[in-house]
This record gives structure tokens, sequence and C-alpha cells, in this order.
């Protein structure tokens, strides 16, 4: 890629506002766009509490100035639009545009609207927010710590080499056997040669010599066969250890990132990366490096065999050569295309049925067979054309292309045979020249897959380190407090967004004592769930404090505090496996009696009984041949067999009959005595036990207190228990 | 029998029980015949009387912004709360619909492709050099194939790495150059 140039007129807008503010700047950013959505130079500074614009007018006359005092904005609001994004921004109670620009400064508008907020609020916004390849100055992809574009491929596959290491003697032992193959391959065109002329086409052979030949040649291809055995074992062997071990510690690492570096890829992503990626770099070190190493070390040998031979006529060998070269080049690109599209038909086909499949009920239900069937035939139709296609036009070429790459030997056969003729060279000499050509050329054709396959490898080196080098932001503490908590819990002043620029949680200040059953309470959306994951410490505060037992939640070791936790979620996963193997997940060394009981707490003992397997019933994948009760029953088992200090109930019981959803309540109940509960659930009367209530509203606590306080207060609470009794009550009447 | 369907009421604005204006500050803003705005989604006991009344600023929200671009406009408060829908724009005329188009100019940016210039392809990465109704425009992509949005046999929207959009009306009507470089992710 050529370098982009900075438009002047960037600049210009650029140097304007900088000097406007004075030479210093505690955020800049650049924007393109004006009102209407009309392409512009703009750039903003935000300084000392003012935030400076600059705008070029579309007419270029003269600039838009602008000078902001941060104080008198009541609110600064990042806009996002489709394509587009803004600032807009209240003052004394109007709606003002600031800015706006395409999507290229979205992440740094996000940003500003932060530190503009933060500057108002008095606090300090520190950290860094997005990074910018030092090279190309581009931001990256979110997720992403290298730039692809910028990639050195060099300096990537040298950092394979540690990998390869340990087998650092078995590899070189592997490529000795190569260079002894390559060795014998370039050797037995000699013997052949002497084989001819020094006994079939003489006229009184001497026998003896002759069988040494034979034997000799007999001795080589002996040799080359099992160095080529003992070649491929090793790397073999090497190679799949090198590939155990690299996606072994890409495994460990996806595990120590936060919930925030593995949500932001998808699982697909992720797992394409521990599958396909590490492999096409195993098949790299295995296969293309080695061959690589081979074909090269041939070509080089027997072109030097060759000149020395005659040169004149290896000249003329290698004449179709750069030919050859182009053409392949010409045929891969197009080849490219053409099969470029057969795998995005064979991608779709297999999108289609797997959507099919695993939609099957839907599409019974609805009785669209017929139409499916119809899409079916139209994809596989499509994918059929492209590969008829595909087909055809190799066969065209290949044929025609092998013609080419011959002339070169039908020269070497008329200049060759010529002299034979002419007696000039022996018929010897012209089998061995024969056998080098074939020698040269076998190499050459594979060689013009290689770039291809450097590039491919490239991507995957790239895709595989960038996880390795990321740095979890959630870091352990140096010394991890590893004792039992006590469950006092307390937010103070705690702010979280999962992005940058929206809170989801604001200013919550909540005290949970030890002991206590908390309900969290409040429409979808207001953020339980989200306070539920920071006590889990699934993520970190943006800004605030989260204190458990008066010490922050940070200085605790992860892995300690989350094994006191017992918890059970809004989604309920099982894996594939038994009841059993899924109930003692929690806690791996519990004993059969221990596991009995969480279940009979739980109120899953008897339907497991009626289950022909007991608890070794196969629960399937996800835990399909369960129903939605019977996995939240086995959730709450697994939860409760650790014997928590702080229990979290994430919509525990929602897909159960009030029945028994009341008597797991009263179970529970039993079990919350010296333990801390927060419990988080829509069906209002699930939480009549609850000593503390708190209920949530676009992010803030809007009301704290009892039940008996709460209803008498008629605020947000009393209205909820009202619209649900109201509910209750049209049931009951119908 | 009545339709399971009409149960749900749909507010559609038109000409005759709406009025488009713009705030002081250049924001659409609505005046509308409704039952008033209740603020409390669980408050009770409001008269239900649809009169004229200020909405003040509103934002509009294309319910399908490749199939239909013009119809179905959601028109919302500050919060994503829905007022009611224009069905398509044309029951407006004049100023009226001189606002709505505007600010869905301002919403939606997505500058049509009349020409590719070049179109190259490296190490997963694909960078385009265009020409849109807005001029000359260059900007790369990832993961080319799967993004491409083929809203119709000719229709394309494109989302390069940064999420702004681009897109292509009638891919056949491109001159031929320009179809035979992006004919590979058709």
């Amino acid at each position: 890629m050529k370098k982009k140039i900075i438009p002047p007129g960037r600049i210009r807008v650029r140097e304007k506002v900088m000097s406007a503010a004075g030479g210093n700047a505690d955020y800049s950013f650049d924007f393109n766009l004006y009102e209407k959505n009309e392409y512009i130079y703009g750039a903003a500074v935000i300084n000392g509490g003012f935030v400076y614009i600059v705008i070029e007018n579309s007419n270029k006359d003269n600039d838009t100035e602008i000078k902001l005092t941060i104080d008198d904005v009541t609110e600064f609001r990042y806009i996002n639009n489709s394509g587009c994004v803004a600032i807009e921004y209240t003052k004394s109670g109007e709606d003002f545009e600031l800015c706006r620009s395409d999507m290229r400064n979205a992440v740094a508008m996000q940003i500003a609207v932060k530190k503009m907020m933060a500057a108002k609020e008095g606090r300090g916004v520190g950290g860094n927010d997005f990074t910018i390849c030092p090279k190309c100055g581009k931001m990256l992809k979110q997720g992403s710590t290298v730039c692809l574009e910028c990639i050195d491929k060099k300096h990537l596959f040298l950092r394979l080499m540690p990998y390869a290491k340990p087998y650092a003697k078995q590899l070189s032992f592997a490529t000795l056997m190569l260079i002894i193959i390559s060795a014998i391959n370039v050797y037995i065109p000699v013997l052949t040669k002497k084989l001819i002329n020094e006994y079939l086409i003489v006229e009184n052979p001497v026998t003896k010599g002759f069988v040494g030949v034979v034997i000799a040649m007999a001795a080589f291809g002996f040799a080359r066969s099992v160095s080529v055995m003992i070649q491929r074992i090793i790397y073999t062997k090497s190679s799949n250890a090198i590939l155990v071990n690299l996606r072994k510690i890409l495994y460990e690492k996806i595990q120590q990132l936060s919930l925030t570096g593995i949500t932001r890829r998808s699982s697909g992503e992720l797992i394409t990366r521990i599958t396909r990626d590490t492999k096409n770099l195993k098949d790299f070190i295995v296969s293309t490096l080695p061959e690589l190493l081979q074909q090269g070390l041939i070509v080089i040998s027997v072109t030097i065999i060759l000149l020395t031979l005659d040169w004149k006529l290896t000249l003329i060998i290698m004449l179709p050569v750069p030919i050859m070269f182009i053409m392949f080049t010409v045929i891969r690109n197009f080849t490219h295309k053409l099969y470029h599209r057969q795998w995005q038909a064979e991608s779709d086909l297999g999108t289609l049925l797997y959507d099919v499949f695993s939609g099957m009920r839907v599409v019974k239900v609805f009785g669209t067979e017929k139409k499916e069937e119809n899409k079916f035939r139209t994809t596989a139709r499509k994918l059929a054309d492209t590969s008829q296609k595909n087909e055809l036009t190799w066969n065209l070429i290949v044929p025609f292309a092998t013609f080419i790459m011959g002339i070169g030997e039908y020269a070497v056969i008329y200049i060759i045979g010529s002299r034979i003729i002419t007696g000039s060279m022996t018929l010897g000499e012209l089998t061995q020249f024969l056998s080098y050509v074939a020698l040269v050329y076998g190499p050459m054709r594979w060689m013009a897959h290689i770039p291809r396959r450097i590039q491919n490898t490239a991507i995957s080196i790239a895709k595989v380190f960038e996880i390795i080098d990321e740095k979890s932001e959630m870091n352990e503490d140096e010394k991890p407090i590893m004792s039992e908590i006590n469950g006092d819990i307390k937010f103070s002043n705690a702010y979280f967004g999962y992005n940058s620029y929206e809170y989801v949680l604001k200013n919550i200040n909540l005290e949970i004592k030890n002991g206590e059953m908390v309900g969290l309470v409040g429409r979808s959306g207001v953020g339980k769930t989200t306070a539920i994951n920071l006590i889990m410490r699934l993520y970190d505060l943006t800004a605030g404090n989260l204190f458990f037992d008066g010490i922050d939640i940070r200085k605790y070791s992860q892995h300690a505090l989350r094994t006191q936790m017992g918890v059970v979620l809004q989604e309920t996963f099982l894996f594939n496996g038994t009841i059993f193997s899924n109930i003692i997940y929690a806690k791996p060394d519990s004993t059969r009696d221990e596991v009995i009981r969480a279940a009979k707490l739980a109120n899953a003992h008897e339907f497991i009984l009626k289950q022909p397997d007991g608890y070794n019933t196969y629960v399937g994948d996800k835990g399909h041949t369960l129903s939605g009760g019977e996995r939240q029953r086995i959730a709450i088992a697994r939860a409760i067999l650790r014997n928590p200090k702080v229990l979290i109930l994430d919509e525990a019981t929602a897909a159960l009959d009030t029945e028994t959803e009341k008597l797991i309540q009263d179970a529970l109940n039993r079990l919350t005595e010296g333990r801390t509960t927060i419990a988080i659930a829509h069906r209002l009367s699930t939480l009549r036990n609850a000593t503390k209530l708190v209920v949530f509203e676009k992010g803030m606590i809007e009301e704290v207190g009892t039940h008996d306080n709460l209803m008498r207060s008629k605020g947000r609470y009393y209205k909820l228990v009202m619209a649900q009794r109201q509910m209750s009550k049209l049931i009951k009447t119908k | 029998m009545k339709n399971f369907l009409d149960l749900a009421e749909l507010k559609y604005f038109t000409s005759d029980n709406a009025k488009m204006y713009k705030t002081k500050n250049g924001f659409a803003a609505m005046k509308a015949f409704m039952p008033p705005i209740k603020k409390d989604d669980l408050a009770e006991g409001q008269d239900n009387t649809p009169d004229w009344q200020d909405l003040g600023r509103v934002y509009f929200h294309r319910m399908f912004p490749f199939d239909a671009p013009d119809e179905f406009i959601s028109v919302l408060d500050k919060d994503g709360n829905e007022y009611g829908i224009i069905r398509n724009i044309t029951d407006f005329s004049g100023e009226d619909a001189d606002i709505i188009n505007e600010f869905l100019a301002r919403k939606y940016l997505c500058p049509e492709i009349t020409k590719v210039i070049s179109l190259k392809e490296k190490l997963g990465y694909s960078y385009w050099e265009v020409e849109t109704d807005k001029g000359k425009m260059s900007f790369s992509m990832h993961d080319t194939y799967r993004n491409i949005a083929r809203v119709s046999d000719t229709r394309l929207v494109l989302t390069d790495v940064d999420g702004n959009r681009f897109g292509i009306k009638d891919v056949l009507a491109l001159d031929s150059k320009s179809y035979r470089k992006i004919e590979l992710y058709l």
C-alpha cells in the first residue's frame, strides 16, 4: 500500500484549533461532516475545561470557530447514527449539535464525550482508550492488537521459532535426511548415465561392473526410501507436538482473558483460531517448509550440475521457466477467483444446511418444507454450476500449460538428438540430462503455489499471536488475598460501562451485609445482571470501588473469590454429560452423598429418579433432553453443592411452576442463614423474604428498603407490585 | 372472526394529524393530534382524549432501511419510545416532507458508489478506491464477502472496517470495468 498523505486542509484545521487552544490539548480529535452530512475538515481540542472547534466550511472562505465552556453544559451525548456519528450537548435545557463525523472517527468521538463528561464532573479519565498502529497510524480493530495491514511477514515467521526450538534436534536431523534424499535424487541420473554409456550401448560390457552399478542403484533407492520414512516420522511427531503445545498455550490464554476480551470476539472466531489457524501453522512447519527446502535444494544443485554439464543447453532449458512463472501467476489469479467463488458457494450451502437442520422443528411446524427444498436446490445448483465451470476451466488450461512447459524438453530432445546423431553426445548423457530437466521442472511447478500458502500462513500466525500477545485487562494483584470471605459487599460511587462512553451503571452506592438476602428489582435492561457480574468480578468497574469485607475486590485472587460464590444464571448452561457430572462440576471432590443432598435441596432429586438411568442420565448437547425447569433445578443443585458464602440467583427460578418455586425458595431460605444471597427476580413474590430490596432504574438505584417500607412509600416498587397483582387478579377472574 | 392482528394498534402520522417544524437549534420537532403521552409506563388513570400537542424534538428511524427506505419511518422520543409511524413520506408534503428527508439524510449516511477505480485484496483485507455521489473516496474492508449485504439481486451495501456504509444501487448499471472488479463478491 502506498503511504497515505494527510490532506493539507486537515492539517490546517488541526493547527488552527491547536493554536486557538493555546497549544495545549488534554484530548483532540478530527471530524469530517457538517450539519447535512457534507464532507468537510474539522478538528476539536479539549483543554482546561473548554472545547475548541474549527470547521472549514464547504465554501472554504471562512472557518467556523467555536469555543465552549464545558461547565455551562448539562450533558454531552454521543449519537450513533447509521454510517455517521455526532456529539450533541444540552445547555440550559436546549439541545445543540457540536460536531459530526463518519465512522472513522467514531471511537475518538466516543472517548471525547467520556472525557468531556469527566472534565465536567471533575473526574480524571485515565487509561488507554484505543490503540493506534504505530506504522500506518490507523486505529486498530476492536479486539485486535496487531494491524493486519502492517504485519511484517519475516518477523512473524521468526516468532514461530521458539515453539519449534524444543524439537531443534529432531528437526535438524530430519533436515539432514532431506539433504540426503535430495543428494540421492541428484546422483541417480549419474548412475543411469554410467549404466547406459558403459554397459548398455558398449560392444563388450563387463558383467561384473554392470552388476555393481545395478546394486548401487538399488542401494541408493533403498537408502532414499529409508530416509524419507525417517524424515516423515520425525516431522509428523514433532509437528504434532508443536501443534498441541500451540493449542494449549492459546487455550490457556483465552481462559485467562477477561470476559470482555472473550465476548468481543465471536466464539466461532475463537474456535477457528484454536483449530484452523494453529493447524495452518502446523501444516506450514511440517509440509510447506521442508518441502520448500528440499525442492529448493534440488533446483539449485541440479541447475549447477546442468550448467557445468552444458551451459548453453541449460539456458535453453531454462528459457520457458520465466514464461511458466508468469503463466502460473496469471492462472493463479484467475483460478483464485474461481475457487474463491466455489468456496463461497460451498460455505453458503453449509450455512443453509446447518440453519435448516437446527431449525427443523420450526420448519415442520410452519410447513415450509417445500420452500426450504427450493432454497436448497437453488443453492446446490449454484454450487454445481460454479464447480462445473471451475473444472472445465482447469481441464482446458492444464493440458495446454503442460504443453508450454514441455517446450523446453522438446527443445532439449531436438538439440541432444541431433548431437547424438552427429556423435558429439552419448545416449547416457541424453538420459542424464533429461532426468535433470524433469527434476528441475517438477519443483518449479510446485513452487508456483508457494506465495499463496505463505500468505495464508502469515494471516494465521498473526491471528494466533494476537491472542497470545494480548494483555489481560483484569490483572491479578501481586499478592492476591486467598482467604475466606465473610460476605459483606459494598459498592461505593461505582460506575460501569461495557463500552467506554455509555455507563450501564451510574453512581451505585449499596451495602450488603453478611447474611442478608437482597433482591434486585427493576425492568429488563436497567443493569441488575451487570451488578451481579461485577460482584463475580467478570468485569472490573470503570470508576469507583467495590469492596468485599472492606477490601477492594481487585486485591482478591479471582479464583479464590469465585470458588466462594454459588451462581445460578438466567440461561442455565449444562455441559454435554450426565446429570451427575453436571452437578459435581462445581466441586469435583464431592461425594455422591453430597450430590444427592444438593439435588434434594434443589428439588431435582424426584425428577432425576424418574429417569431410567437416574443420576447417570445423559443430558445431551446443552441439556436438550431436559425441560427448562429441570435444567434450572440442576443448575441450582450445582450452586448449592459448593456451600457458597455468597449465593447469586439471576432469575434462577423463572422457568419453574409456582409450586416448585416455592419449595425451592423455602429450601433456599433455610440455606441463606449466615450467607449473603443476591437474587434477581421479575416475579416479585419470589423476593418476599428478602431483607432488602434494591430497585434499579436506568442504571441507577432508585429505591432501597424492605417490602413493607417500599410499599408504604408508594414509589416504583409499589407500582410494580400493583401491576403484578392486577395481572394475577385478571388471571384468577378469568 | 376478527383477525388476531387487529388487536395491535399502529399509530400512523400523516399530514392530517402531524406537523413538522424545526427547533431553534435546527433539530426536527413535531406537533401531533394524539392522546397525551404517558410520562411513566406504570402511571394509571390518565385522560386519553386526543388533542393537538407539541412533542418537541423527535427522532426518525427507518424500520426497513434496505427494503423500503422511504416507508415505515418510526417517530421516536429521546429515549427511543415510539410516538407513531410515518407509513410513507409521500403522506407529507412541502416543508413537512423536507424536514423528514433532511433528518433522514442526517442520520443515514451511505454514499452511493458510481465507479470502482481500483480494488485490491491483500491478507484478508480489500482496499477500495471508488467514486461516489459524495466524491472520490477510499476505504478498506475486512472479510469482504461477509461485509457486503446483498439487499436485492442488484443492490449491495458495503460496510468498511470502521463501520461506514457504501451503497451500490444497481450493480448492472456500473460500467463493465467496475463490474468486473466486484464480480468476485457477487
